[in-house]
């Protein structure tokens, strides 16, 4: 990750890193004084989605700790009460936790508290609280500032006076409730545990398949390797909560046009983070990217209860998108065998270039939404055209050429001059041969120079 | 040119006045056209005139043939050319054009076949019919056009083009409309494909490799060659061109502009309705008689007129002048006719003839034949009120403002080009981030460098080319600040009028310089704060008098009044309150009008680069011999010391030095401006410097004054401008001076305009003695008031608290006063908004107490949102503790952006005076080259032009203003302070000239921490 970086939301700076911070990019600074503080900060938009994937992935995780979990937004609450014993106490249930949590790259903040309401808001005011009674939550509790009720109640007690929860549990109720709202009361009181605050437990899913969005592309395996860990965190986690275990998961890695899948097989149904890390490191190590890696995703193809017999999820018919499960294992396997990229569609991409006015696709590929009619083309375009002697003023092969129709001037793609095909300046006809075969022609209009660029027939 | 080749002319073309799709400037298609033997090139901007100006000047000067046209697809899809073939066809096609554009809202245009009904008269119709058109709409349109409509046949080399033609001629015969040859041109030469292609991109919204098959297949929509086009296009096709052009004899020559009639009454002449006015006008100025200078000066302005035949000008300006009087609007006129001898008999302006020294010779010449110019300046409050009147008393056909072309700038085309190219929006908004101050197209490839682009990677390079070329194309028309074009007949028939984007308001599509070119008369409507603070507090002191007090009340050449302002004392006063201003106040010392009329102009960049204020202020203080080189000269330099101060004063220059005739040196000026960006003002600059030289003047005045017109070129200050605005210095000057409270008010209601912000205006006039009470509901009206007895106290109004609408403050003020909160909240009608703004700016302390208290009383207030909301129970208030000092003043800040209460800095004072950081007081007593530490909150940063890269920060304290001075190198050092810091320390040298202090920074420190959550505001850089 490039540094100093931001991650931005509506303009203005949300969050910054350390170098970041130190050239005065904090919280709240748009986005042109970003530029102006320190002109080479990568400033990243901020991806709710990626967040809540993120939350996601973590939620499956958890289950390594504790069969309850369940999402908060922004937050993620573990019903620990019941597992203090399996792990030792509450420092160490602690410390695993955070262990956890950094491995995977992460950062949090954990705090401990008798109501589920009262321990996201000690976490999120940085407080480290572990309190595990009523009274010492109260203490707790008391000295936070009124920001962490809604907004508008929030402002409201400001302008009273009231910056502490404790100053405005003094005030009258009765008054106050009329002044902020019901709702910021029974908020309160569900926080101190004067109310009962049920939660929805976290589902975790029946089949295991997460993404992960890398920061920025990556170009090389071993690299790949710690972002995949968060991947495989999360697998071992969710294979914990379902008490289950995993023979065969693939790593997919998604690059701007195609991806790699990364089989990762075990010779036993297996639910142990060390394993899987072992088996990814191998097979990274000897990957060779062919392109840079935008995204990760891993999904357990086979999956297993611990103590029982293999089964395979494709067998109990979950069906593919394609409703041809069998054809996309054939494509799977003709993929495996023949190389990346080797097998792919093709779908019409529009642009005036003959050679560009095509485009290869991954074979699960969405068809981009169909381009505009064009004119005649021929349906076998040579890869690279061919070069025809000019005989008598007239394009030659196996005979002089006689011109149909034509010119159809083309001059277009000086975009990408140096990158991909560039610009082309032609003029093109179509061409019958001596052998009565319809042919594609053209004559570089800035060169000269005539050139068979496909077949009609 | 080859005569053997057909003749061909363009029928159908568009500028880049057709907004993102030409690609070329209407210049350069002429110049093009010309350079291809082109027998004639019509200008086609799509249901626009907005280019045709500019393309009638460009034909004019190399000799094209220009047809005024417009391409046009109507709502059904029809796509048609339409050109004028002489005055009335244009009328037709303006009031066609008008119909469309006033049909849809800006920028758009919507016309159907029934608009076009029962046909155009006077113009021809070309139809871009695709191959598979309808026979019954070419029946349509042979209709509606009898004779006059073609089916045009546009070569592309498309693959389809023979089908096409065939199919084309099949229409025509059936139809027995003729084929002709078009071009539908949208660039000048192939080489603007690329540009083309990134316009129909940025159209679309998109990128050009997502742009698809919206682009065009190739760049063949260019000016070809004329054997290009024998080659294309069959020859018949191409003689018929010839012959439509033949047919179209239209030149913008031939409109005439004339002024409205209805400001002359019945049955008189302009000239004697004008002299009739004239002469009462000077009876009301002069009642002891006119002087005879006076006299002489307008009869000579009288015969100047008349032989202009510019009565109906100055009736026309007059007529709207005198509106605003019987409105009580104040306005003053400014401009080069502004300041004649009749302008003030017409009280047009208030600057006396009698008593100034004032030249017109750039009033109006004989020579240049262009219209007066006349700007007025109205209340800016009120302004709307004279457009109104305006519109009214010409109709909306008559009357409308004058375009402002709004075109691509350095920043503007780096960003479009940036986005057509699919570079990411981060990546763009990085690079001109960074261009906001350094605004020089040289070091673009640094700065792109700087934001980690390589600016010789392919994209970067294209980026940067493309930039190039789109800088200073057109990108949407837009409203003029206020010049108003005013016609006798009809405008939509001149020039299309459309709508502009604030509602009720309509534009012209031709710009300034359009206009000017066609000898159209604008009247310039303009707003300006100072007059509204003027009049604002000329009705308070009239309040107090209990009579009336107008400007002409106030004693003129008060020493006390120029007292003040020799010591930069001008916190609010017009125009010298800038922080440049006062630095040279005590230099200059003004002690006259006419001081304040130099003061006025020389602080500009014109004077200051071309090295003039020094040399003045020299020889002002008796340092330096005032010395002239001619008679000529010294007569032209008299009043000035010797030093060209103003715009006139460096024409005249040219004129008497140099032998220029007045309309040379007049052009000299205006081509100096867009010569200079360009480059090669060769032979003007050895016309002027060898006029110089071979009448005896030294070859270093001759440079010298070069220079001089050079940086006047672009900034100079005409005197005539001056005067005016130095009427208004003085004005506001006294007011200040005699009459604090009113004028505090005057400006607290203005706001916001002007230099400092309203915490400044109060705190300054404070110091003045003035006292100053808080909002209250109980008190306050809406806008800020004196109360008490001799109406000598400010009352600050609810205008001042964030959160409070306008309507609901008013409602307060009717219904004042209050039993109690309840009792407020029901009768002004106040929802929960209103209220907990109140109660937060402390405007409910009468009714309920302190902040905390008021703020719990309103929470459980009934307001009108909610009538299903039971009776609040009566329930007792809780003893909230009282807030302390500095909560209030974060209050006070949050609510009002200003505090009655002590200064912020005075609770920080003790800390600030562990770090040894004195007051501005303390400072302005310190000697020159003393070492000094100062903090104060950032009120202000500048970077002027002028001043190579240095930065100039003013601090507040709770004893007034710092100026500090950042050099370039310690920009670069400590930016994030200088750009970031809210309350700043500076440690450096104190730099003395007189009165003049300023606080030269070695080291600058943030101290913002200390402020908590207090927030204050800069302005910043404008």
């Amino acid at each position: 990750m490039p540094s100093p970086s931001a991650v931005v939301e509506h303009g203005r700076v949300l969050l910054g890193d350390e170098a970041a911070r130190r050239a005065g990019i904090e919280a709240g600074v748009g986005v042109a004084a970003a530029w102006a503080l320190a002109p080479g900060v990568t400033l990243l938009a901020r991806r709710r989605d990626q967040e809540e994937a993120a939350l996601h992935s973590l939620a499956c995780w958890a289950g390594s700790l504790t069969p309850r979990v369940s999402l908060a937004p922004q937050a993620l609450l573990l019903e620990i009460g019941s597992c203090l014993r399996l792990f030792g106490g509450l420092e160490k249930l602690c410390e695993v936790a955070a262990e956890g949590i950094a491995a995977q790259g992460f950062c949090a903040r954990l705090a401990v508290a008798p109501t589920p309401l009262g321990a996201g808001w000690l976490a999120r005011q940085h407080t480290d609280a572990r309190c595990v009674d009523v009274a010492r939550l109260r203490a707790e509790l008391d000295a936070l500032p009124v920001s962490v009720l809604p907004a508008r109640a929030a402002m409201a007690l400001g302008r009273f006076g009231a910056r502490t929860l404790g100053e405005v549990r003094s005030l009258p109720s009765a008054g106050l409730g009329q002044r902020i709202g019901v709702e910021s009361l029974l908020l309160l009181a569900r926080a101190y545990g004067e109310q009962p605050d049920p939660r929805a437990d976290f589902v975790f899913p029946a089949q295991f398949s997460l993404p992960l969005q890398l920061p920025a592309a990556v170009e090389n395996a071993a690299a790949l390797l710690f972002a995949a860990r968060r991947l495989t965190a999360a697998l071992s986690g969710w294979l914990a909560a379902r008490q289950a275990g995993v023979r065969e998961a693939v790593l997919c890695l998604l690059h701007r046009c195609d991806e790699t899948r990364v089989p990762l097989l075990f010779a036993e149904p297996t639910a142990d983070s060390v394993r899987f890390e072992r088996v990814l490191r191998e097979r990274l190590d000897r990957l060779a990217l062919a392109a840079p890696v935008e995204a990760l995703s891993l999904e357990a193809t086979q999956v297993s209860a611990l103590a029982g017999r293999n089964r395979s999820l494709l067998d109990d018919g979950g069906g593919s998108p394609f409703g041809q499960e069998d054809i996309g294992v054939l494509f799977e396997r003709l993929g495996a065998r023949l190389g990346d990229g080797r097998v792919y569609r093709v779908a019409a991409h529009a642009d005036h270039r003959p050679e560009c006015a095509t485009r290869r696709i991954g074979l699960f590929e969405k068809v981009p939404p169909g381009a505009s009619p064009v004119p005649p083309r021929p349906l076998w375009l040579l890869d690279s055209p061919e070069a025809l002697p000019e005989v008598d003023g007239r394009p030659y092969r196996r005979g002089p050429l006689q011109l149909l129709t034509g010119p159809e001037r083309i001059e277009s793609g000086w975009w990408d001059a140096g990158e991909h095909a560039g610009d082309v300046r032609r003029d093109y006809f179509v061409a019958l041969s001596q052998d009565a075969a319809w042919l594609w022609i053209y004559r570089e209009c800035a060169a000269g120079g005539w050139f068979l660029h496909g077949y009609f027939s | 040119m080859n005569p053997e080749l057909p003749g061909y002319a363009e029928l159908h073309c568009v500028s880049n006045f057709s907004f993102l799709r030409g690609a070329s400037h209407a210049e350069e298609l002429v110049a093009r056209a010309q350079e291809l033997g082109y027998t004639a090139l019509a200008i086609t901007d799509e249901c626009s005139f907005a280019g045709l100006v500019r393309a009638h000047g460009a034909a004019k000067a190399v000799g094209m043939k220009l047809i005024c046209g417009t391409e046009i697809t109507l709502a059904d899809g029809m796509k048609l050319v339409l050109l004028a073939q002489n005055r009335a066809g244009y009328g037709n096609l303006s009031a066609i054009v008008s119909l469309g554009r006033r049909h849809a809202e800006k920028g758009c245009y919507h016309l159907t076949r029934g608009d076009l009904l029962p046909g155009i008269p006077d113009c021809l119709a070309l139809w871009v019919a695709p191959a598979d058109a309808s026979p019954e709409d070419a029946r349509w349109l042979a209709g509606a056009f009898p004779a006059r409509a073609w089916i045009a046949f546009e070569r592309h080399l498309a693959p389809d083009d023979a089908e096409r033609l065939a199919a084309l001629r099949a229409l025509s015969d059936a139809s027995g409309l003729p084929l002709v040859a078009a071009g539908d041109v949208h660039m000048h030469v192939r080489g603007r494909r690329a540009l083309q292609d990134v316009l129909t991109a940025l159209r679309l919204k998109t990128s050009v490799d997502a742009v698809g098959h919206a682009l065009f297949p190739n760049g063949e929509r260019c000016l070809r060659s004329r054997l290009r086009l024998a080659r294309l296009y069959p020859p018949e096709l191409l003689a018929e061109t010839l012959r439509i052009a033949e047919m179209c004899s239209f030149s913008l020559d031939e409109l005439r502009y004339e002024y409205p009639e209805e400001v002359v009454p019945l049955g008189q002449t302009p000239a004697q309705y004008l002299r009739a006015e004239v002469e009462a006008g000077l009876g009301r100025r002069y009642a002891a008689g006119v002087p005879a200078k006076v006299r002489a000066q307008v009869e000579h302005e009288l015969a100047l007129i008349a032989g202009m035949q510019y009565e109906a000008y100055f009736l026309t300006v007059y007529d709207i002048v005198k509106f605003a009087r019987e409105q009580e609007i104040l306005c003053q006129g400014r401009g080069s006719a502004a300041n004649s001898a009749v302008c003030y008999a017409l009280g047009i302006t208030e600057v006396d003839p009698a008593q100034s020294e004032l030249l017109f010779e750039r009033f109006i010449s004989k020579e240049r034949n262009e219209p007066p110019d006349i700007d007025v300046d109205f209340e800016h409050q009120r302004r709307e009120e004279v457009i109104q009147y305006i519109y009214g008393k010409y109709g909306r056909e008559r009357a409308a403002l004058t375009a402002t072309v709004i075109g691509y700038r350095t920043r503007s085309s780096l960003r479009d080009i940036g986005r057509a190219l699919g570079i990411d929006i981060d990546r763009i908004d990085a690079l001109t981030a960074s261009l906001a101050w350094w605004d020089k197209r040289e070091q673009l490839p640094e700065r792109f460098s700087a934001v980690g682009l390589d600016p010789r990677s392919p994209r970067v390079e294209k980026w940067l080319i493309l930039a190039e070329q789109l800088r200073g194309f057109p990108r949407h028309l837009s409203q003029h600040v206020g010049g108003f074009v005013i016609s006798r007949g009809r405008l939509d028939r001149l020039v299309p009028i459309e709508n502009a984007a604030m509602d009720g308001r309509s534009i012209i599509q031709w710009d300034k310089d359009d206009i000017d070119a066609l000898g159209l008369m604008k009247v310039d409507v303009l707003a300006l704060g100072m007059l509204t603070a003027i009049r604002r507090a000329l009705d308070g002191i009239s309040q107090r008098l209990g009579r009336r007090f107008g400007m002409q009340d106030i004693p003129r050449e008060d020493p006390a009044v120029y007292a003040m302002i020799g010591h930069a004392d001008t916190v609010g006063v017009f125009q010298i309150e800038s922080r440049a201003q006062m630095a040279m106040l005590p230099r200059l010392k003004p002690r006259c009008f006419y001081d304040l009329v130099i003061e006025v102009a020389i602080v500009r960049p014109g004077p200051i680069q071309g090295d003039m204020v020094h040399p003045y202020l020299r020889r002002r203080q008796g340092l330096e011999p005032v010395s002239y080189p001619s008679a000529a000269v010294q007569s032209v330099l008299q009043r000035t010391l010797g030093v060209p101060i103003f715009q006139e004063q460096v024409m005249q220059l040219a004129v008497v030095a140099a032998g220029f005739t007045p309309g040379e040196a007049d052009h000299l000026r205006r081509s100096m401006a867009a010569w200079k960006r360009k480059g090669g003002v060769g032979h003007l600059r050895e016309k002027l410097i060898g006029g110089m030289t071979g009448r005896g003047y030294a070859r270093e005045f001759a440079e010298a004054i070069y220079r001089q017109i050079e940086g006047f070129g672009e900034y100079g200050f005409p005197e005539s401008h001056a005067a005016s605005f130095a009427l208004l210095v003085y004005i506001s000057a006294w007011l200040k001076r005699h009459e604090p409270a009113a004028f505090l008010v005057g400006l607290l209601n203005a706001q916001p305009m002007g230099f400092y912000s309203a915490s400044q205006l109060v705190q300054d006039a404070r110091r003045h003695g003035v006292e100053v009470r808080s909002p209250d509901v109980q008190h306050s009206a809406w806008e800020t008031a004196l109360e008490g007895e001799a109406f000598s106290v400010v009352r600050l109004g609810l205008h001042l608290i964030d959160g409070l609408g306008a309507e609901a403050g008013a409602r307060i003020a009717a219904a004042r006063p209050f039993r109690d909160v309840a009792d407020l909240a029901r009768r002004a009608g106040l929802n929960r908004g209103d209220l907990d703004a109140l109660a937060a700016a402390g405007a409910l302390a009468a009714l309920a107490g302190h902040r905390r208290q008021a703020a719990w009383a309103v929470a459980a207030a009934p307001v009108q949102l909610d009538l299903l909301q039971e009776a609040p129970a009566l329930d007792t208030a809780p003893e909230l503790p009282e807030p302390g000092e500095g909560e209030n003043l974060v209050a006070d800040y949050a609510t009002l952006r200003l505090t009655l209460g002590r200064h912020p800095l005075t609770l920080l004072r003790n800390r600030l005076a562990e770090r040894r950081y004195v007051t501005a007081e303390a400072l302005r007593r310190m000697g020159h080259c003393a070492m000094a530490r100062c903090a104060g909150l950032v009120t202000c940063r500048q970077r002027p032009g002028t001043a190579s890269g240095v930065i100039f920060l003013t601090l507040e304290d709770e004893t007034g203003l710092t100026n500090v001075i950042v050099h370039p190198h310690l920009v670069d050092k400590q930016r994030r302070e200088v750009l970031g810091a809210r309350l700043l320390g500076v440690l450096g040298v104190l730099q003395r000239e007189g009165e003049v202090v300023h606080l030269v920074a070695k080291r600058l420190v943030d101290h913002t921490p200390l402020l908590g959550r207090l927030s204050t505001s800069s302005r910043d850089f404008h």
